[in-house]
């Protein structure tokens, strides 16, 4: 539980997290901080492709939201489409939720408590926190309250870059002609989290041409590889990218 | 006020609320509340001065061009009765234009020339924050009733929920749109990249160096040309090649 100025100090963290005054640990450190769990990821949510884990505190926390993104479901959703968090006090003995293959995948991480809230500046919808326990168990009151207001937080501090960078690649033109910032390391500048799904949109173009299928079909059919060979879709489309693997002929 | 105004008054209550409702033009919305103005103030003529996000007054709305010029004089000025509302958030008003030519040096003495004797402003105004100022010009001296200065004040709130809830409208779904935009762009430019990388057989540096190329070329968007390849409205074979721009020194990749 954290008292009034520890939250302050939290998030004016999260408001310093993109500027030359940072503290390390980025967006997800104060949350960590100050909230009762185990490890916090930020993503931003935009349908079923376009899905990118902002920062991540740890492999498990990045793999949470890595399972929901391959696979389409899980709290991150929920909290993104109901606009509530979701509380999931105990994902092994407690009632099953309604997303029971992400719910199969997640048993096999550390976690044992998963706590998704959206993210969002009035009506527009930004992403989720996704944050999680390895001990079973409720967040209390006060910590709902905390992690409620650091997601507000989060949401106008993500707003704010990326904002920030629609408004750079306004100035230099580049959102128009040049485009570098797109071949360059970061899918996105406002990411924080080194590993992005990159490989994933170039895998889908490439399916897209090899099976000439729509950009939606290409998608499903990539993440429906990964699901048949239990991979992570990332690790598929790394193989596609890097050629040792091809629609139609290897699997058909 | 007589009961024929007064139901006047009730009458454009109505209207505004209904258009604040329905979608609503902000031009015409505003040139209605000076029309509106005119008829139940007894004035000549009616002017509205709105500021932009900046802070510059700009006349939105006036009931004629001689008005016109004389909200154009106080905006370029700086100076003059709507002027001095918008900037106290307070009503003010030259009960006698002829007599208050040494305040006013510019103002008053084309006021009288227009044929105007007294000036009355009221803010638009909602708690703290002053957007603009309604003008009411007359060709009587005197002030404004006090019961006339109350309805007034009570049309231009009503105006300044609209004005308010326009921008806030608008802004909120500019911002949707570029936070949409950003998100997208770069994953559609990656999607592209992937088919221009499967059907030419080159790597994704290369693909992105076609992709950027045929963009300037054809002077489009990079993320347009991007969405065009990936929605298939251009096939990847028409993503040409030829004529590649020239290398940029130094950055790995180009």
């Amino acid at each position: 539980m954290a008292d009034q100025p520890a939250l302050r100090a939290a998030q004016e963290a999260i408001l310093a997290s993109g500027s030359g005054s940072a503290r390390p640990g980025g967006l997800c450190g104060p949350c960590i901080e100050i909230l009762p769990v185990t490890g916090a990821a930020v993503s931003t949510l935009s349908g079923p492709i376009n899905n990118e884990t902002v920062c991540a505190s740890d492999d498990v926390a990045f793999r949470i939201d890595e399972l929901q993104f391959d696979l389409g479901e899980g709290p991150c959703w929920e909290a993104f489409a109901s606009r509530r968090p979701v509380l999931i006090a105990d994902l092994r003995e407690g009632p099953s939720p309604p997303w029971p293959v992400f719910n199969n995948a997640v048993r096999e991480t550390s976690a044992a408590a998963l706590f998704a809230f959206p993210l969002y500046i009035g009506a527009t919808g930004i992403g989720a926190l996704d944050l999680y326990r390895t001990t079973a168990g409720p967040l209390d009151d006060q910590a709902l309250r905390d992690a409620g207001l650091l997601a507000d937080t989060l949401a106008i501090e993500l707003m704010r870059r990326i904002l920030a960078t629609v408004a750079a690649e306004e100035a230099e033109g580049a959102g128009s002609t040049g485009g570098t910032a797109a071949s360059t390391l970061s899918l996105d500048p406002w990411q924080e989290s080194p590993r992005n799904r990159r490989e994933i949109h170039q895998a889908t173009g490439m399916i897209m041409d090899q099976l000439d299928l729509t950009v939606g079909a290409a998608f499903a059919r990539l993440r429906a590889h990964a699901f048949a060979t239990d991979s992570a879709v990332a690790e598929v489309a790394h193989e596609i990218v890097s050629r040792k693997l091809r629609f139609p002929s290897d699997f058909q | 006020m007589n009961q024929v105004r007064e139901m006047r008054l009730a009458q454009a209550f109505v209207t505004l609320a209904d258009t604040l409702v329905a979608g609503y033009d902000l031009v015409e919305l505003m040139h209605y509340l000076v029309d509106t103005t005119v008829e139940l103030f007894d004035a000549a003529d009616a002017g509205l001065l709105l500021a932009d996000g900046q802070g510059r007054l700009d006349v939105l709305a006036s009931t004629s061009e001689r008005t016109d010029l004389l909200e154009i004089l106080q905006v370029r000025t700086g100076r003059g009765p709507c002027w001095d509302c918008f900037s106290s958030g307070q009503p003010g008003s030259i009960p006698d234009l002829a007599r208050e030519a040494e305040r006013w040096p510019e103002f008053a003495p084309l006021a009288l020339q227009q044929g105007f004797r007294s000036v009355h402003a009221v803010p638009l105004r909602l708690r703290n924050q002053t957007i603009g100022a309604l003008n009411m010009f007359r060709t009587q001296i005197g002030e404004l009733a006090e019961q006339d200065r109350l309805a007034a004040q009570a049309l231009a709130d009503v105006a300044t929920i609209g004005v308010l809830q326009e921008r806030a409208v608008r802004e909120g779904a500019e911002t949707e749109e570029q936070l949409r935009y950003a998100l997208n762009s770069r994953v559609v430019i990656e999607q592209a990249k992937g088919v221009l990388a499967q059907h030419r057989q080159v790597d994704m540096d290369q693909a992105f160096t076609l992709l950027r190329g045929h963009a300037r070329r054809h002077h489009l968007g990079l993320t347009a040309l991007a969405q065009a390849v990936v929605e298939r409205d251009l096939r990847p074979a028409d993503v040409l090649s030829e004529v590649s721009p020239a290398p940029r020194p130094g950055i790995p990749g180009y």
